[in-house]
């Protein structure tokens, strides 16, 4: 009775110094903490504990070996499952959100490519990890669990819809803030008080505006702050818009505090320049045109067909 | 200069001057400045011609008489005037728009003379105001009163002009007798106008005498050796802020633009205006100036904000102390226009590409898309397009020139403006030729059409003033009925030659603004030619539409 309490003891210290340290436990660690152990006993326990799988062995670089805790949830799920499903689970579950390439998980496991191709198959059809394709690279199938989203550097984030890149859905997106920023100047140009006045309430923050799109329903994907600014973002390298940085002012920025993004629509500088409204303008031709050869300005199709048109 | 300019300084100057012209200048745009000898040579025309040429070149203020050897001139086109001559129509509009009627009348006779008298300017003139006013009145005599004081309102006008800078004395030659003159003047005599110069009943009698039929009346007049000619960088200068103020109206408001036309005003008073940037002003001179502006010291702010860096605060003294740097005005103005072009020419996406490119000046393939939000194939042909037509610039880096897999070599886009730039004026000079020939085609191939035009309406309008009845002058009309629709179409022959060089100028000041500070008023020049919009309207006959 006494040596079951006794290893019932060692067992419950064994599994407090893993969840001490959490990085993992080696042989030295346990017989520093316990010295009056002798080391078949330690040897017994660990075992013990393996067979219940509730500690991993691990095998450290310079060979020494390493116990760490496992997660419970795991234990559950993968409980009765053959050693290289485990093997795999594990190392899939290492790569969280980020996925793992099944030719890593070869190299990682040391099995056959055939075996963890079976392995994962199984994996996948009992519903515990699932595959999907990043956006970087579209024929590369990576593996994670089943439960996890994909991290948004794979999925691409809002804007891609099944790995495409949705740029219709960016460009309605563009021209609806693009729409709302010129409502906001409409309504600030009938503000009294001054063109400073005029000019500061046309401003809107990126809160504001992410605001009246998630409001209008174009979209059902939820969108973060740092979507909406990059959409508003290709809006100032459009020349539509302008940008700038507001402190947490009475009127935006409110609880957070921080500094806040202002944008405003501006109109260009200047107007349609001349030469494009002229056929030379918008010619695809225009360096093959010279005064001799095929293509000449005596005969130029294009410009015989603007000046029919004009009349 | 460039292949294309040269093209167009051909056409032009054949249209203008003729053929032999248009040689000697063709030839001195090609081999630089050379001797009568040398031209007479090259260009293989008897020298009595090429001398012909060479003077009425520089009777245009086209030519420079430069001394080659000891006692020997050889002789210097001026190609950036030349190609000016396209730009006349708009020196005459401003007149006329800030010194009415009769400053109008007096720049178009000096533009069309390249340097005249002031004599020979006010009666031309006037003969030509009094003929068209009596036209407009249908033959009934004018008030005497107008009649005698026609030329004395004209000498006003023109001295008006001389003291804003719009005209300005020719230099005389110093050193008589000699075959190489040097030419010069005195700064102070440049814009002021002597009046012992005119004899106002000489010019009467003069006037008279035209009228009277008298071609060559036998009238002398105090001032036959100082000659008058315009001065472009007046009118450049104009240009130059009213495009600037256009800007800041497009942008901010009327009341905004108005305010910058009232700082750029008062800079000039202590300043040069082609310099980079103006001596500052304080905030209560332009409050003098704008006594009616509200919210005169926001709109300042405003400015100061918007305007691309070209109102700059520097100084609290005397209620702040603002400066106009135009150099950056110039270049925010020429980077929205390349933005424009290209915005309209490859599409609003390639414009984001461009920009985007721009502002971060280097600029990876993957970058540029996550960024400007394109799909990743759509940006590689934007940039490959824009590449092609040598908007963007490639940047080729790599560790090794050994090529190996290990190393990909990282391309990286970027912008040269300066060769942007002058890619697009390159273009413009192509897309002028283009039209000249054009309407040099259209013209010649219904020349038939156009004479019987001319033809017809002058029968129609004898007809009328005969007392012809409505049915003569519809028999008449009806000649040309069957071919009328066709003509009309082809009314477009006399070309809408709405010339839209404009662009050019400005781009090619703005390389050499870039290419040093010293160069700044070139650049300042460049904007300021740069609407050059519907300025030609070539109608030669009726219906023109332009």
């Amino acid at each position: 009775m006494a040596s079951t309490d006794l290893s019932a003891e060692i067992e419950q210290r064994v599994l407090e110094l893993c969840g001490e340290f959490k990085q993992g436990i080696t042989y030295q660690i346990i017989q520093n903490d316990m010295p009056q152990l002798k080391l078949d006993i330690i040897v017994q326990i660990i075992n013990k504990l393996l067979a219940t799988s509730r500690v991993d062995m691990l095998k450290k670089d310079n060979d020494i070996l390493v116990f760490k805790l496992r997660d419970p949830g795991t234990i559950h799920r993968i409980k009765g499952a053959e050693p290289e499903e485990q093997v795999v689970y594990k190392i899939i579950e290492e790569c969280t959100t980020s996925g793992i390439w099944a030719r890593e998980i070869r190299a990682k496991s040391n099995l056959h490519l055939n075996t963890v191709e079976k392995v994962l198959r199984k994996l996948e059809s009992k519903k515990l990890i699932k595959s999907f394709n990043s956006v970087m690279a579209p024929k590369k199938k990576s593996y994670l669990l089943y439960e996890l989203e994909p991290d948004r550097s794979l999925t691409g984030g809002a804007w891609y819809s099944d790995q495409q890149f949705d740029s219709e859905f960016v460009d309605i997106l563009n021209q609806q803030c693009c729409r709302f920023l010129e409502d906001k100047l409409s309504t600030a140009r009938q503000v009294a008080g001054g063109p400073m006045a005029v000019c500061n309430t046309s401003y809107v923050s990126s809160k504001d505006v992410l605001k009246h799109i998630t409001a209008i329903g174009i979209t059902k994907v939820r969108l973060t702050i740092e979507d909406i600014e990059t959409i508003l973002e290709t809006l100032v390298y459009d020349g539509k818009v302008e940008r700038s940085i507001g402190g947490a002012g009475a009127s935006v920025g409110g609880e957070d505090g921080g500094v806040v993004k202002l944008y405003r629509i501006v109109s260009s500088l200047l107007p349609t320049p001349n030469i494009i409204t002229i056929p030379c303008g918008v010619c695809p031709l225009i360096k093959e045109c010279y005064h001799v050869g095929n293509v000449t300005a005596v005969k130029c199709r294009y410009m015989k067909e603007w000046l029919n048109l004009e009349w | 200069m460039s292949l294309q300019l040269m093209k167009l300084t051909d056409k032009i100057l054949n249209e203008y001057y003729g053929n032999i012209v248009a040689q000697v200048g063709k030839m001195l745009f090609e081999r630089g400045s050379h001797p009568l000898r040398d031209i007479h040579r090259l260009t293989g025309l008897p020298r009595s011609k090429v001398a012909e040429a060479l003077a009425v070149l520089i009777q245009h203020n086209l030519v420079l008489v430069e001394e080659w050897r000891p006692n020997i001139p050889s002789y210097n086109l001026l190609y950036d005037r030349v190609f000016l001559i396209l730009r006349f129509p708009r020196y005459v509009f401003l007149v006329r728009e800030q010194f009415g009627e009769e400053g109008e009348m007096v720049v178009d006779v000096i533009l069309k003379e390249g340097q005249a008298t002031a004599s020979h300017i006010i009666v031309t003139s006037c003969v030509k105001l009094l003929e068209a006013s009596e036209n407009a009145a249908g033959g009934s005599s004018i008030t005497s009163s107008s009649y005698e004081l026609k030329h004395v309102t004209l000498r006003n006008h023109l001295i008006k002009l001389i003291e804003n800078g719009f005209i300005q004395r020719c230099p005389s030659p110093q050193t008589l007798g000699k075959p190489c003159p040097s030419m010069s003047i005195k700064e102070d005599e440049l814009h002021s106008f002597p009046p012992e110069l005119l004899d106002l009943k000489a010019l009467q009698q003069e006037i008279q005498a035209r009228r009277a039929g008298n071609t060559n009346p036998d009238i002398s007049h105090p001032n036959t050796d100082v000659l008058w000619r315009i001065n472009y960088e007046r009118f450049h200068v104009e240009f130059r802020d009213s495009e600037i103020r256009n800007s800041i109206h497009r942008r901010v408001d009327p009341l905004a633009g108005e305010c910058l036309g009232a700082m750029l005003k008062l800079s000039y008073k202590t300043s040069d205006p082609w310099a980079p940037t103006l001596n500052p002003v304080s905030v209560a001179e332009i409050r003098d100036q704008l006594k009616d502006l509200k919210y005169l010291n926001q709109y300042l702010k405003i400015l100061e904000e918007q305007s691309g860096g070209c109102v700059q605060l520097v100084g609290d003294a005397g209620g702040g102390q603002y400066r106009l740097n135009l150099a950056n005005a110039v270049n925010t103005l020429t980077h929205a226009l390349i933005y424009n072009i290209i915005q309209d020419r490859y599409g609003s996406k390639a414009a984001r590409v461009f920009r985007l490119i721009h502002k971060n000046s280097m600029m990876e393939q993957e970058q540029i898309a996550e960024i400007s939000m394109i799909g990743k194939k759509d940006a590689y042909t934007l940039c490959s397009r824009l590449f092609r037509d040598n908007f963007l610039q490639l940047h080729e880096l790599r560790k090794t020139y050994a090529p190996s897999p290990a190393n990909k070599t990282i391309y990286l886009f970027h912008v040269d403006i300066n060769s942007v730039v002058r890619n697009i004026l390159e273009w413009c000079y192509k897309a002028l030729y283009n039209l000249i020939v054009q309407r040099e085609t259209r013209g010649s191939e219904n020349r038939r059409l156009l004479e019987k035009r001319t033809r017809v309406d002058s029968i129609v309008e004898n007809l009328r003033q005969s007392g012809g009845t409505d049915d003569q002058i519809k028999e008449v009309e009806e000649m040309l009925s069957p071919r009328k629709k066709w003509k009309e179409r082809r009314g477009n022959t006399s070309l809408p030659l709405v010339w839209r060089n404009g662009r050019k100028g400005e781009v090619d000041e703005q390389i050499k603004n870039d290419s040093g500070l010293k160069d700044e008023r070139y650049a300042c020049s460049a904007v300021s030619r740069l609407p050059e919009s519907g300025v030609k309207s070539i109608g030669d006959t009726h219906g023109v539409r332009y």
